[in-house]
């Protein structure tokens, strides 16, 4: 069974494509989302889900969220005394979602489509590659998540679609891409993106704007720095939340006994995100400009990603593009969808014999090369692009290069990524490098042949056409290098881990959210809560399954009662 | 590739339709395996594409004259934006009559593509004035929509006032007054393009890019706001720059280095003014300059910024690129040997102390204008006349607050008339973006104390003391307020909410009335980062009043700590340096 996963920076989502649909597999709360957030307790147990991300609010030292941010990057992230890659987190959420494909449908799946932002870099695609290895995964593609909500929503109905733009804006990570569908091809035809601004950077802004108004009085400077950002970024991600749908909300950060209070506006919020705002145009511009459309010729603005709900946002758009976008497809399942009908495509699925996928490389891939002007200066570190951003994948281009220097030893190939005409401004992929003969300068020439294929990945081969050498490298950095050793340790580190057992998700999950409550609450109700918490481990203690069951649906009540008063 | 080798493996007929172009291609592609034949992908793409444009060619050459309407679709539904952009000002006419430039025609069916736009370098060409009086013959015309109604200005037309004055009077500096105006423009523009959808906001940038660089070097002090709002700094050095960017970008870094350089403080700054100086240099006048930093500085400038050679003598470069070799060598040497000798006695001198570079934060001190925010910064268009009734009183009010009791606008006007015209509009401005009286007053005495700051650190003695010791208080004010607001306002000597002192407030009235009555509150060109030493000494009264380490304190004097240590750190040094008579200390206030 080939799955479709949405391994995003807020929430995870699993589909799978079945009866000639895309199917949507919910996870043992019930819900099609699972929060990409993973929670260690000093005795090892391993939160995923809804339950870790609860447990933000009470031990943000153990917790962590937004990991997809650090893919790619040798960053760790400290959950107590463990230090985890991004990667190993994904490769938990990764498996909490194969988890409950095999729960659902009682066969755990081999092989995946993972979707990515577009815009992601070589080196952030291997590293999620690298977490669906690590989670036991047999990656068959990794395919860009505008492109995988193209699909879903190309593919409402059998009508050909004239350019639409599909605007992903999720929680950590902008893409754009401009999209065709006529005679079952859906041929993406630009895309470009930010893989730095998401919702995320809303919360943080909104934090930074109501930080001095909420704590005149540096009380939240007492709390150690890691308590102090997990309260206000997630009182700011809740604020977010309600002002999509009220006008005012109130910021609320509980520290310690203290309860601080302030009042936000649509209006601030919209002041704190002008910058963002404002950085959303530029990727839309660049994509246009590269597939040479007017925004005329779009027939729709597709809207994926949860932080497109965001008025101010929608708000933008429709400035921006001059009419009103489209929300037809859910923002939030688009994307899972869209990978499983790939995952469906690719295990040949007779449902989509008619319909074909074209997708571009949205970014230039090339070598530096030293150049000589024509007042002879000698440039070093010149970007020599092999392939253009926008071609369409998979590709395979030529191109040749010479010594410079009589007598030259060797020619070692830099790879970059990037869109600055001099490789300091660009991102460094590999290097390949192959002796040579020596020979006078200009001689010996080497054919450098790029191969991008469909999952974004790239292969380069050097050939010296004088001694028939050949080099190949696909390109790897240090954390695959010493991969096959490395992957089997941090795969059994993983293994040893504990997990809750499945039917106790539910308790757990409850138990984290009784947690947080406590500490959102002072006072009285605090120790009303505290009261309620003791009886639920009671009940849970007892082991008796259906006394359980009653406990969790009073307690469960009794908190909405409380979510529904103070809305945090 | 060519169209019959297209067809062949497409296997269509020459003139074939889009849709039959469509459904060969897709035939032919979903016989394909991609991955396994990513060549034979490629010259299918290629051959499709090649069709394609063929075919869109020939339909375009048969169908009939477009439209010049909005499309139906669009212009049908009123909930939405208006597509058009009000403004029609002109470019040169020859040029728009081959519509190179596509302001007058949105929502026609074909827009030429940016990359036929003519760099604006061979665009420009001195004849405004002809094109000028014929495109504005007839009466403005009363577009501007909701715009209009907005900010109560009915014939106000910023782009057509705005490419007037920068067509007007050769290519002669703005003065203040002229570039307040200009400003003001300016700011109405950026924000319809603001609000602006997207093929309006090209058209406006277009059009901005255009005129920016056919007014150059004219329009020079607005092209950093422009660049700003459009981000094309973040297109320098891409592979796609735009070519008329780029020649904006080349523009625009060369006059960020001439406002630099013309600091004294500047490393360049005495190259600089020699190679200013008409004539030949004589040998004695060259011993005074340091030969390396000139000759640095005409290659840099060569090599980055070639128009700014304009601005030398031709004949002192000459002296200094030829003849006299040796002498000067000699005297360069000589120079170097000097530095050299003083050395040992500034180490003996900081003998018990240890030297901390400053490393002063220049952005957001560029202008007094701060591109990212510009409503209600700039100046409203002079031409309009006024219809705020409290105006006046107001104006009065503002100027006491900001020079003390008993001054008026006539006093200041004597004094420093452009200073006046800038305050005028500051108060203006604020009224039109709707703010009440106090907030007009308070934006007035911000722009005062903007200009004081900036005016009265070049000066020595006591007014350089007081300059300093208000910057403080005010400086200890907005910690009040946190650390974020004490470092932001000293990096942008923007204090909008700090609550001053009245004694404060008076001090700085007195000093400003002062510099006013000298006519030293002018414009004072944006310096670029400087440095100083500070002695052990003032380190550790920093050390003392901050309870800092010194590796913390070196931190936060080049602003690489928090934003807390940095604030406390700036505060206490400039507090010590005021109560020090060392010989850096001038070189100190600069940081601040």
């Amino acid at each position: 069974m080939i799955v479709g996963i949405d391994l995003g920076t807020t929430n995870s989502a699993v589909a799978i494509w079945r009866d000639g649909q895309a199917i949507l597999v919910s996870n043992a709360l019930g819900d099609p989302l699972t929060p990409s957030a993973v929670s260690l307790d000093p005795d090892g147990k391993t939160y995923v889900g809804a339950a870790a991300l609860e447990r933000f609010g009470t031990h943000p030292n153990d917790t962590a969220l937004s990991f997809k941010r650090y893919m790619g990057t040798d960053r760790t992230v400290s959950l107590g005394k463990r230090k985890f890659k991004a990667d190993d987190l994904s490769a938990l959420v990764l498996k909490s979602l194969c988890d409950d494909v095999e729960a659902a449908f009682g066969e755990r799946p081999a092989e995946a489509v993972i979707t990515v932002p577009a815009y992601f870099n070589d080196r952030q695609r291997k590293a999620t590659r690298r977490a669906g290895e690590i989670a036991g995964l047999k990656v068959r593609r990794l395919i860009n998540e505008p492109t995988a909500a193209a699909l879903a929503f190309g593919l409402q109905d059998q009508e050909d679609r004239e350019p639409f733009l599909v605007f992903d804006l999720g929680g950590g990570t902008f893409d754009v891409s401009i999209v065709e569908k006529f005679e079952g091809v859906v041929e993406v035809r630009a895309s470009a993106g930010d893989n730095r601004l998401g919702g995320d950077d809303f919360n943080a802004a909104l934090a930074g704007l109501v930080k001095p108004r909420l704590d005149p009085s540096g009380l939240l400077a007492r709390l150690d720095d890691v308590k102090r950002e997990a309260l206000l970024l997630r009182a700011a991600e809740a604020v977010r939340r309600q002002l999509s749908e009220a006008d005012e909300a109130v910021f609320t950060v509980i520290a310690g006994e203290e309860r601080l209070e302030t009042r936000v506006t649509a209006a601030d919020l919209e002041e704190a995100s002008a910058a963002l705002i404002q950085r959303l145009r530029e990727p839309v511009v660049r994509a246009l400009r590269d597939c040479t459309f007017d925004v005329a010729e779009l027939s729709e603005i597709v809207l994926v990603g949860g932080a497109t709900r965001m008025p101010i946002v929608r708000k933008a758009i429709t400035r921006m593009f001059g009419r009103f976008p489209n929300a037809t497809v859910h923002p939030d399942h688009a994307v899972a969808l869209g990978a499983a009908v790939q995952a469906g495509l690719l295990s040949r699925d007779a449902a989509l014999e008619e319909i074909r996928i074209s997708d571009v490389c949205p970014f230039t891939l090339g070598v530096d090369m030293i150049e000589r002007d024509s007042n002879g200066h000698i440039h070093h570190g010149v970007f020599s692009p092999i392939i253009d951003r926008n071609t369409p994948v998979p590709v395979s281009r030529l191109s040749t290069y010479q010594t410079v220097q009589d007598n030259q030893r060797e020619l070692r190939f830099n790879i970059y990524q990037g869109e600055a005409r001099v490789v300091s401004g660009n991102i460094h992929l590999g290097v390949i490098s192959v002796p040579v003969p020596p020979r006078p300068a200009g001689e010996i020439t080497a054919d450098v042949r790029f191969s991008y294929d469909s999952s974004g990945l790239l292969e380069v081969d050097v050939t010296i056409p004088q001694t028939a050498l050949q080099r190949s490298l696909v390109i790897v950095d240090e954390a695959d290098r010493q991969s096959e050793k490395d992957l089997a340790e941090r795969r059994a580190a993983l293994a040893k881990l504990k997990f809750h057992p499945r039917e106790e998700a539910q308790n757990v999950a409850l138990m984290a959210r009784a947690d947080k409550t406590y500490e959102d609450l002072i006072g009285d109700e605090r120790q009303a809560v505290g009261h309620w918490i003791t009886e639920f481990a009671g009940a849970l203690e007892s082991q008796d399954p259906r006394r359980i069951a009653d406990a969790r649906a009073i307690l469960g009540q009794r908190l909405d009662a409380i979510a529904a008063e103070a809305p945090l | 590739m060519n169209p019959g080798q297209a067809n062949r493996l497409l296997g269509i007929k020459s003139g074939a339709d889009v849709p039959a172009i469509r459904k060969a291609y897709a035939a032919k592609l979903k016989a394909l395996d991609v991955d396994a034949e990513p060549q034979a992908y490629a010259a299918l793409r290629q051959a499709r594409d090649l069709a394609l444009r063929l075919a869109k060619a020939a339909q375009a050459a048969e169908a009939p004259e477009p439209e010049t309407a909005a499309p139906a679709s669009l212009s049908d539904d009123p909930a939405e934006p208006p597509r058009e952009w009000p403004y029609a000002a002109p470019l040169r006419p020859d040029l728009a009559d081959q519509d190179m430039i596509p302001i007058h025609l949105v929502g026609q069916a074909e827009i030429p593509p940016r990359q036929e736009r003519p760099e604006p370098v061979e665009l420009r060409l001195p004849d405004f004035s002809p094109a000028v009086e014929r495109a504005f013959a007839g009466p403005p015309q009363l577009a501007r929509g909701g715009h209009a109604a907005a900010d109560g200005v009915a014939l106000s037309r910023p782009d057509r006032d705005l490419y007037t004055l920068l067509s007007a009077g050769e290519d002669a500096p703005l003065d203040e007054a002229e570039l307040a105006r200009a400003n003001g423009w300016l700011g109405q523009i950026l924000a319809d393009a603001a609000s602006a959808d997207l093929t309006l906001h090209g058209q406006i940038e277009g059009w901005l890019a255009d005129t920016i660089a056919r007014a150059w070097p004219r329009s020079a002090p607005l092209l950093p706001p422009t660049a700003e709002a459009f981000g094309w700094e973040n297109e320098r050095g891409q592979l796609h720059e735009r070519s008329s960017i780029a020649w904006l970008n080349a523009r625009l870094r060369g006059f960020r280095f001439q406002s630099d350089v013309v600091d004294p403080a500047h490393r360049f700054h005495k190259a600089w003014v020699e190679l200013h100086q008409p004539g030949r240099s004589t040998v004695l006048q060259r011993l005074r300059v340091n030969r390396p930093d000139v000759i640095r500085l005409l290659k840099g400038v060569r090599e980055n910024f070639p128009e700014l050679e304009d601005h030398f003598d031709p004949q002192r470069v000459a002296s200094w690129e030829g003849g006299g070799g040796p002498s000067i060598s000699f005297a360069a040497g000589r120079f170097a040997e000097g530095a050299n000798a003083r050395f040992p006695m500034f180490a003996v001198w900081t003998g018990i102390l240890f030297m901390i570079q400053v490393v002063r934060f220049i952005p957001g001190l560029n202008s007094d204008a701060r591109p990212d925010k510009l409503d209600g910064q700039f100046g409203p268009p002079a031409a309009v006349a006024t219809a705020d009734p409290d105006y006046e009183r107001i104006r009065d009010a503002a100027v006491i607050a900001a020079f003390g009791e008993g001054k008026t606008i006539a006093w200041l006007r004597e004094h420093q008339a452009s200073l006046s015209a800038s305050f005028e509009a500051r108060i203006r401005a604020a009224r039109n973006s709707g703010a009440d009286e106090a907030a007009a007053i308070a934006q007035a005495v911000d722009f005062v104390h903007r200009r004081v700051f900036l005016a009265g650190r070049r000066e020595k003695g006591a007014t350089l003391d007081d300059t300093m010791a208000v910057h403080l208080a005010y400086l200890d004010a907005a910690s009040k307020l946190g650390s974020a607001t004490c470092l932001q306002s000293m990096h942008s000597l923007d204090f909008g909410g700090v609550s001053i002192p009245t004694t404060v407030r008076r001090q700085e009235a007195k000093l400003a009335s002062r510099l006013a009555e000298a006519g030293k509150l002018v414009e004072v060109p944006a310096s670029g980062p400087s440095q100083a030493s500070v002695p052990g000494e003032l380190v550790g009264q920093i050390i003392r009043a901050t309870g800092l380490t010194q590796s913390q304190v070196g931190k936060a004097l080049q602003e690489r700590a928090s934003a807390e240590d940095n604030c406390a750190v700036k505060r206490a040094l400039l507090r010590a340096a005021l109560d020090w008579n060392g010989p850096e200390r001038n070189a100190i206030f600069l940081t601040i």
